[in-house]
C-alpha cells in the first residue's frame, strides 16, 4: 500500500479539534473522511510503498512484550528511510486513517490523550516516545543490528523495561548506533550480575548523569561499542556499590 | 563551542588560549562545493593544522582529525575520521538519514590512551608550563568551530503530485482551471461534478487509482507549469522562481538531467511532464487495455463503438 499523509492544514485542524472529537477516537469505524467532507484536500498519498502492518494483540496487562512484537512487525512492514520516518503528517495519518493502524491505536492507547498518541507533539520526543506508531518504528530502527544474526537482539533489551528504554533514548545515545549497542549490552551484562529483584532503572539514571559528564569531554561517537559497553558497565557497578554503601 | 567545557587537558581551539597564538586548528568546507548525489550529501572537508605536537601525534597514529556530523531532527550523529596524512576528505552523509540541518565540527581526538600528553613549547606557558596530561582514547585535543548547513529535504520523500492542491471551483464555470500565483502550490480548480468524481475515486482500493487520477488532473497543469518555467528562462514570463512548485519542478527535472535554465528550447513540455509523472501516459493506456482485455476474457465486453 502507499503511505498516506495529512496536509499541514488538516493536521492542524484535527489537533485543534481533539477535544471536540474525543469520543470519535473510541469508535470502531473510520471517521476522519466524514469529518473533513468532500471538496477539501486533507490528505495525500506518497509514492512510498509499504506492506500492511498486522498488529499483535494480547490480553497481557504489561504491554512490553506486545510492543516489542509490534515494533518488529511495523519495522519489517514499513521499509522507509529515517527522513521519511520523521514525517509527523505521515504517522498521524496512519494512526487516524489506515484500518490496521487505527484499530491498533484504539486497542493500545484508548486510555491516553489522543493529542499525545495519535499526533506527534514536539519533534524528537514526539517521534520516539509519544506517537503510538512512530515510537515502535524508531525503537526498532535505533536498535536494529544488521551484523547480528538476530537483528533485534538489542531491541529486545530496550523493550524489557519501557521506563528504562525511555531513559536510554532520552540521551544523545539514541543518535549513534554504536553508543546504543554499547549501553544496551552493558545493561544486559549488568542484569546478569545483580539480584533479579534489583531494578536497573534507578542505577541507570545515576549512570546516565556520569555518562553525560564523560561524553562532554570524550567523544563517544568515536569509540567502538565495546569501549562504551565497558565504560557503562563500570559506571553501573560503581553506582550500585555506592548505593549499597549508603544503605549500610 | 568549547569555552564552557572544562576539558581536563589543553584543547587547541580558536575560542581558547590553551595554546600559543602560533598554533591553529580548523576543519572547513565551502558551501558552494557541497554536492548532493543520488544517495549522499558530499562535503569536501579541508583540515588546517599548525601545531607540531598534534601533527606528530597524528603521524604516529596516536591521534586523528575527526569531523562530527549531527542532525538532531533525524537522530543522526557520526564521527568521520581523516586518514593519517590526509588534509582533504570528502565526507559522504546518507541524505535520507538526515533532516532540516546538519551540524559540522572538526576535532582532533586521541586514538589511544596517552600517558604523558604534551605539546612542547606550544602549550600556553601561563597555565601549562612543564605540565603533561594523561588523556584517554577519544579525548578532545583540538576543536574547530561548529557550522550549520541547512538541508532542503522538502521534496525528498514526496512525489511530484504534492505540489498540486485540488479544490472545488467556486468562482467560475470552468471544468478545470489552474492558478499559479496565490499559493506555494499550484491550485487546480475542478468543477463540482469533476471534484465529486475525483474525491469519490481518490481513496478507492487504498489509493490504487490515485496515480491515474493525478495523471488526468495534474498532467495538463504540469505541462502548463513547465511552459511557464521555460518562458521565465527565456526572459518572457512571470517570475515564479521563489514558488515552491517552481523549485520542485526544476529540482525534479535536474534529477533526470534536464536543466531548463539552459535547455528551455530543447524539450517538449508534454514529454517532460510525462517523464516527471513516471510515464503516466503509457501506464494509463496500459491500465485501460488490461481492463478491456479482462472484460473481453470474462465475456463482459460489448462492442458499442465510440465518438470521434
Amino acid at each position: 500500500m502507499l503511505l498516506g499523509f495529512f496536509t499541514e492544514d488538516a493536521y492542524d485542524r484535527l489537533l485543534n479539534a481533539v477535544n471536540e472529537n474525543k469520543e470519535k477516537y473510541l469508535e470502531d469505524e473510520s471517521w476522519v473522511a466524514n469529518y473533513f467532507g468532500n471538496g477539501v484536500e486533507w490528505c495525500g498519498k506518497s509514492s512510498q510503498q509499504v506492506n500492511r502492518f498486522i498488529p499483535y494483540y494480547s490480553d497481557a496487562k504489561d504491554k512490553s512484550e506486545d510492543d516489542l512484537i509490534n515494533a518488529i512487525r511495523l519495522y519489517e512492514a514499513f521499509k522507509i528511510t529515517p527522513l521519511q520516518a520523521t514525517n509527523k503528517y505521515m504517522w498521524t495519518y496512519m494512526c487516524h486513517v489506515d484500518d490496521d493502524c487505527r484499530k491498533y491505536m484504539k486497542y493500545r492507547w484508548s486510555d491516553s490523550k489522543p493529542e499525545q498518541r495519535y499526533f506527534v507533539p514536539g519533534d524528537g520526543m514526539g517521534l520516539y516516545y509519544f506517537n503510538g506508531l512512530s515510537r515502535l518504528w524508531w525503537w526498532a530502527h535505533l536498535t536494529y543490528d544488521p551484523d547480528c544474526k538476530d537483528h533485534y537482539v538489542l531491541t529486545r533489551i530496550l523493550f524489557e523495561n519501557q521506563m528504562l528504554g525511555k531513559d536510554i533514548l532520552d540521551t544523545l545515545n539514541r543518535t549513534n548506533f554504536k553508543r546504543m549497542k554499547g549501553i544496551l549490552l552493558a545493561i544486559q551484562d549488568f542484569r546478569d550480575v545483580i539480584d533479579p529483584k534489583e531494578g536497573v532503572t534507578t542505577y541507570f539514571r545515576e549512570c546516565k548523569k556520569e555518562l553525560n559528564r564523560c561524553a562532554a569531554i570524550n567523544m563517544f561517537d568515536f569509540l567502538d561499542y565495546e569501549d562504551i559497553k565497558k565504560i557503562t558497565f563500570d559506571i553501573l557497578v560503581k553506582v550500585r556499590n555506592q548505593t549499597k554503601e549508603k544503605l549500610i | 563551542m568549547s569555552l564552557n567545557i572544562d576539558y581536563p587537558n589543553p584543547v587547541l581551539s580558536m575560542e581558547r588560549d590553551d595554546y600559543n597564538e602560533t598554533c591553529l586548528f580548523e576543519v572547513s568546507f565551502m558551501e558552494e562545493d557541497i554536492v548532493v548525489d543520488e544517495q549522499n550529501i558530499c562535503i569536501t572537508a579541508v583540515c588546517d593544522l599548525q601545531c607540531n605536537g598534534l601533527s606528530k601525534l597524528i603521524e604516529e597514529g596516536k591521534a586523528a582529525v575527526v569531523v562530527l556530523i549531527s542532525s538532531s531532527a533525524a537522530f543522526y550523529r557520526r564521527a568521520y575520521e581523516f586518514n593519517s596524512g590526509e588534509t582533504i576528505k570528502v565526507i559522504k552523509i546518507p541524505k535520507f538519514d538526515v533532516r532540516r540541518n546538519i551540524e559540522f565540527c572538526g576535532y582532533i581526538l586521541a586514538k589511544e590512551d596517552i600517558d604523558s600528553f604534551c605539546c612542547e613549547n606550544e602549550f600556553n606557558d601561563l597555565y601549562f608550563k612543564n605540565v603533561t596530561f594523561a588523556v584517554k582514547k577519544a579525548d578532545v585535543l583540538a576543536e574547530g568551530q561548529t557550522r550549520t548547513i541547512p538541508i532542503d529535504d522538502s521534496e525528498l520523500e514526496k512525489p511530484i503530485s504534492s505540489i498540486f492542491s485540488i479544490n472545488k471551483n467556486t468562482h467560475s464555470e470552468a471544468e478545470i482551471e489552474s492558478n499559479f500565483d496565490i499559493d506555494e502550490k499550484i491550485i487546480v480548480y475542478l468543477s463540482e461534478r469533476l471534484n465529486q468524481l475525483y474525491y469519490d475515486m481518490k481513496d478507492f482500493n487504498n489509493g490504487a487509482m490515485h496515480r491515474y487520477l493525478n495523471g488526468i488532473v495534474a498532467f495538463p497543469v504540469l505541462v502548463e507549469a513547465i511552459a511557464k518555467i521555460c518562458d521565465y528562462y527565456r526572459g518572457n514570463g512571470i517570475d515564479y522562481s521563489e514558488k515552491r512548485w517552481f523549485k520542485t519542478i526544476v529540482y525534479k527535472l535536474n534529477g533526470i538531467n534536464v536543466d531548463l535554465s539552459t535547455q528551455y528550447d530543447e524539450w517538449s513540455c508534454v514529454e517532460l511532464a510525462d517523464k516527471l509523472l513516471g510515464s503516466i501516459t503509457y501506464d494509463g493506456l496500459l491500465s485501460v487495455k488490461n481492463t478491456i482485455d479482462e472484460e473481453v476474457n470474462n465475456g463482459e465486453y460489448v462492442n458499442t463503438g465510440g465518438m470521434d
